[in-house]
């Protein structure tokens, strides 16, 4: 299939992406009645909206839950004592990372307008991401003066996070940490590099491995600006899953949601037999992560997507 | 926004609204950003359905160079008319074992879950053998059965037998 | 290990690393093509070079008079580009005079005459030990701002005001009678008291500096943009100022030349239009309609300016003199201005400037992005082996095509001259979508 990108190359995830363009079409500021207004917001982005473009497969039953990620946020930043103000999807559009790496700029120049105004009508102090390319795409594509820009491990880790020992009779469970581009390497000022590694040598029972390659030189999760998706990103993703096996970790951490993404499709497609899976540790989120090892509930009320239930074995359903 | 954001309904497992003011605040907001992002999805999913044909007529065909072997299309297929071939790819400086989807062509029903759920669009709907488009219109282009014909009338009841035939009350010698 | 398969492909001949270095190798040499872009740079250089030399002489020798010899004049003045060390030699005074060992052979004066060699030859000195001081390898003024402000401020600043210094009551006579020419035995006293003109030695010189070393650290490497603007505003503001100032503000224009007041009119608007349309151009307009738009009024600027004066020259010749008259003295800013303006934009808004704002220009092939790009790793197109920065710097996208890259800047994190490849491609990206990026999306 020729397209304009070249050969089996098209740009996948179609109704994710018509559904966000559509989105920055209307570029009308609404009025905004904020209910609890703080210097500190919490931008959740297209959260929500991963877990409804996998919503057919696999991933939305809870193999790989991005919605929990929101949950565990908002719990994080209120055990550090941090209410913030949730900018969310009903009047804040997508930050636009994705469609200015594809060469839409116009359309994300609508984002980014609609976005500034009520970044700045709000008064917000803080900007506070869970994503790693909402972080870049603020901190660096944005132009927000007075606005503090962070990730959510920075904020944690500056504000000292402290995680409760597990308790679980010293049985060490092997941590390794994907290091993602769009925070890391790509940021000139502000890369995440130590905060997350902190954060996690913090719980008692983790040991954090690294990677083959780690920091500066991790390798890239192998789709970023979901710019394709086919056999050879599929190699890298793979090529990077694999460096997790050898190292023998147990959980495979992230802080950007497009990581998990691709690792848990990747991750969910290698056991689509039962008995035959390949990768034996789970991948989540940092956030959620830590979110499990604190106690309490999720102020959320945690993921009420009510597929939810449990996880399901992989294989059809439809 | 094409759709407004719905009042967010309760939890099943129904517990009662926290009375912490802010608590409420973080639960209203998460309950409908996740029924915000279902009802945008529904109505763009809805206007995904109107790429593809359907029917009794259509089959389903997935383009293998774009097929990347995610398994939705698999998980999601009713009708067990997709099943996952294995196989493995080599590239200069690795090697894995993947796999591609394979249409099952007998129990394709031309439902078109596959094609909306692939998220490459590999797959496409074709009328099937012996259908075509027709105006837009999917038609069957098999030649209509001739009707039936009509029974052959019942043979008239035979008229009593002759005399050579023997009666049957006479009894047979012995 | 990596290392090991890299030899391996190495040893067997495979297409990657050449196997041939030096003038018997075979296959392309990668370079900067001779025509045009290095032809482009090299005749801008030499045309600023050359223009300076005829502007100091053209403008400074009449300014000054004819040099003046001690024999003939109290008033020494040596050619034009000896004035600096003119100026030096007469400073000298500052410093402490005495001596050492009076009376004695070995007897040394620290006098004037001492310090006054001493310090004229600290220019030349400098100069000789650059070499030795300068270890950096960086060429670009932006990647060496200190050394370039020290240049800038030193070497040019300082030694302007010291040729100031030396020709004080020159440029005192000529300021106080203009229209008399000096002549050897003129005696006008310095405008400015002696003392504060030795303040110039140290004052401008430190501001220029600081300024220059700002300026180059915040816009060494911003878009050209952000140098073309100010340049050009400025210029058109100078143009257009200058050119009001001399029609309206009374006094200013030579009586002779007053009756000829519609034809100057006309030649000013002409200059002074062509470089705000010029200004304005780099201003407002996306960058190919610029240039385009540059070129045209430069051309009409030209053709009208010339037109005028063939058609002032057949119709009315005194006319023409006297409007020459009112030029030629402010020939450096209604003369030279304009086509300074009009050149900068055209020069600076064309295309080969996009690949030196991102310095791929800079590669030197060493390979190591290639070494860690995780997309030639599975792209069954990945030939070449070589650089893909410098690949991708002559558009030949070898192995990474525009659109397969991750933009995981795994590439730059191993540059050693910190080439930011992501940049490029988010540039290249919206450019190929008919939009325009620079700076992430912000207006160009």
């Amino acid at each position: 299939m020729e397209t304009e990108y070249g050969p089996g190359r098209t740009i996948p995830h179609p109704v994710l992406f018509r559904l966000l363009d559509a989105e920055a079409d209307d570029t009308t500021i609404p009025e905004i009645k904020v209910e609890h207004p703080s210097e500190y917001a919490y931008y959740p982005g297209c959260i929500d909206y991963y877990d409804q473009e996998m919503q057919f497969s696999h991933m939305n039953y809870g193999d790989t839950n991005h919605g929990i990620i929101f949950d565990s946020s908002i719990k994080l930043l209120r055990a550090v004592g941090i209410e913030p103000m949730i900018l969310d999807r009903s009047f804040m559009k997508c930050c636009g990372h994705d469609q200015l790496w594809q060469g839409k700029v116009d359309v994300f120049k609508k984002m980014r307008d609609y976005n500034t105004t009520i970044i700045q009508k709000l008064g917000v102090k803080t900007l506070v991401t869970s994503c790693a390319e909402g972080y870049r795409t603020f901190r660096l594509d944005y132009k927000l003066p007075g606005v503090r820009v962070v990730h959510i491990t920075q904020i944690l880790y500056e504000r000292g996070l402290r995680i409760p020992p597990q308790g679980d009779g010293g049985k060490k469970i092997r941590v390794a940490y994907q290091d993602p581009c769009r925070s890391c390497r790509q940021m000139p000022v502000g890369a995440v590099y130590e905060e997350p590694r902190e954060l996690i040598k913090r719980v008692d029972t983790a040991e954090l491995v690294e990677l083959k390659t780690f920091r500066a030189d991790a390798q890239c999760c192998g789709v970023a600006q979901m710019m394709y998706c086919n056999d050879k990103t599929k190699g890298i993703t793979a090529k990077r899953m694999d460096e997790a096996t050898e190292v023998g970790a147990d959980y495979l951490l992230t802080a950007c949601p497009k990581c998990l993404t691709h690792f848990g499709c990747l991750h969910h497609e290698n056991k689509w037999k039962p008995g035959g899976e390949r990768y034996a540790y789970r991948v989540m989120d940092i956030t959620q992560f830590l979110a499990e090892r604190l106690p309490g509930d999720y102020p959320t009320g945690g993921n009420v997507d009510l597929r939810r239930k449990e996880t399901p074995a992989p294989g059809r359903r439809g | 926004m094409a759709t407004a954001p719905t009042a967010a309904a309760a939890t099943p497992a129904a517990t009662p609204p926290p009375a912490d003011p802010l608590l409420a605040y973080y639960r209203g907001v998460r309950q409908m950003n996740v029924q915000i992002a279902k009802e945008r999805y529904k109505a763009f999913y809805k206007g995904r359905t109107l790429e593809f044909i359907r029917g009794r007529g259509t089959i389903a065909i997935v383009d293998e160079e774009v097929c990347m072997g995610c398994t939705h299309c698999f998980d999601n297929c009713a009708f067990e008319a997709i099943d996952m071939a294995d196989r493995k790819f080599a590239l200069p400086d690795y090697s894995y074992t993947s796999r591609k989807a394979v249409i099952v062509y007998d129990n394709c029903v031309g439902c078109e879950k596959c094609a909306l759920v692939c998220p490459v669009d590999a797959i496409t709907m074709a009328p099937k053998h012996g259908f075509e488009m027709r105006e837009g219109k999917l038609v069957s282009t098999a030649p209509p059965a001739p009707p039936a014909k009509p029974a052959a009338p019942a043979p008239r009841p035979a008229t009593p037998a002759p005399a050579s035939q023997p009666s049957p009350a006479s009894p047979v010698a012995p | 290990m990596e290392i090991e398969r890299v030899k391996a492909k190495v040893l067997e001949g495979r297409p990657g690393f050449p196997l041939q270095y030096g003038p018997q190798r075979a296959d392309h040499q990668p370079g900067i093509p001779f025509w045009p872009q290095e032809a482009t740079r090299d005749f801008v250089v030499i045309s600023i070079l050359v223009a300076i030399m005829f502007f100091l002489s053209a403008y400074v020798t009449p300014l000054l008079g004819p040099a003046r010899s001690p024999q003939l004049s109290e008033l020494i003045v040596p050619d034009w580009y000896l004035l600096f060390s003119w100026g030096l030699l007469k400073i000298a005074d500052i410093f402490p005079q005495f001596v050492i060992g009076d009376g004695t052979p070995l007897e040394t004066r620290f006098d004037a005459a001492f310090w006054g060699d001493i310090l004229s030859g600290i220019p030349v000195i400098f100069l000789l030990l650059l070499p030795f001081l300068d270890r950096g390898r960086e060429a670009r003024p932006a990647k060496a701002p200190f050394r370039s402000a020290l240049g800038i401020s030193f070497l040019i600043v300082w030694i302007f005001f010291a040729s100031l210094y030396s020709i004080r009551e020159v440029v005192a006579e000529r300021w106080q009678t203009p229209d008399i020419d000096p002549g050897p035995l003129s005696t006008a006293t310095a405008l400015i008291p002696d003392d504060t003109m030795k303040l110039f030695f140290i004052v401008p010189p430190v501001l220029v500096f600081f300024g220059s070393y700002v300026a180059l650290r915040r816009l060494g490497y911003q878009h050209m943009r952000r140098w073309l603007v100010p340049l050009c505003s400025l210029g058109a503001i100078g143009v257009a100022a200058h050119s009001l100032a001399i029609l309206l503000v009374p006094g200013w224009l030579t009586p002779l030349a007053e009756p000829y007041r519609l034809e100057l009119v006309v030649f000013l608007a002409i200059l002074s239009l062509s470089s705000i349309l010029a200004a304005l151009a780099v201003l407002r307009l996306p960058e190919t309609k610029a240039r385009k738009a540059v070129l045209l009024v430069g051309a009409v600027a030209l053709a009208a300016f010339l037109g005028g004066f063939l058609y002032l020259d057949r119709t009315n010749p005194t006319g023409l003199l006297f409007i020459l008259a009112v030029l030629y003295p402010n020939m450096n800013t209604l003369l030279f201005l304009p086509p300074f303006v009009i050149v900068t934009a055209w020069l600076g808004l064309r295309r080969p400037y996009s690949s030196y704002e991102f310095l791929l220009n800079e590669c030197y092939q060493c390979g190591k992005c290639h070494t860690v790009c995780p997309v030639t790793k599975v792209e069954d197109d990945a030939l070449g082996g070589l650089n893909l920065v410098y690949n991708t710097f002559k558009k030949q996208h070898d192995g990474v095509p525009l659109w397969t890259c991750l933009a995981c800047d795994a590439c730059s994190a191993v540059c050693p001259l910190d080439i930011k490849y992501s940049d490029y491609i988010l540039e290249e990206r919206a450019k190929s979508q008919g939009r325009l990026a620079a700076d992430g999306g912000k207006e160009a």
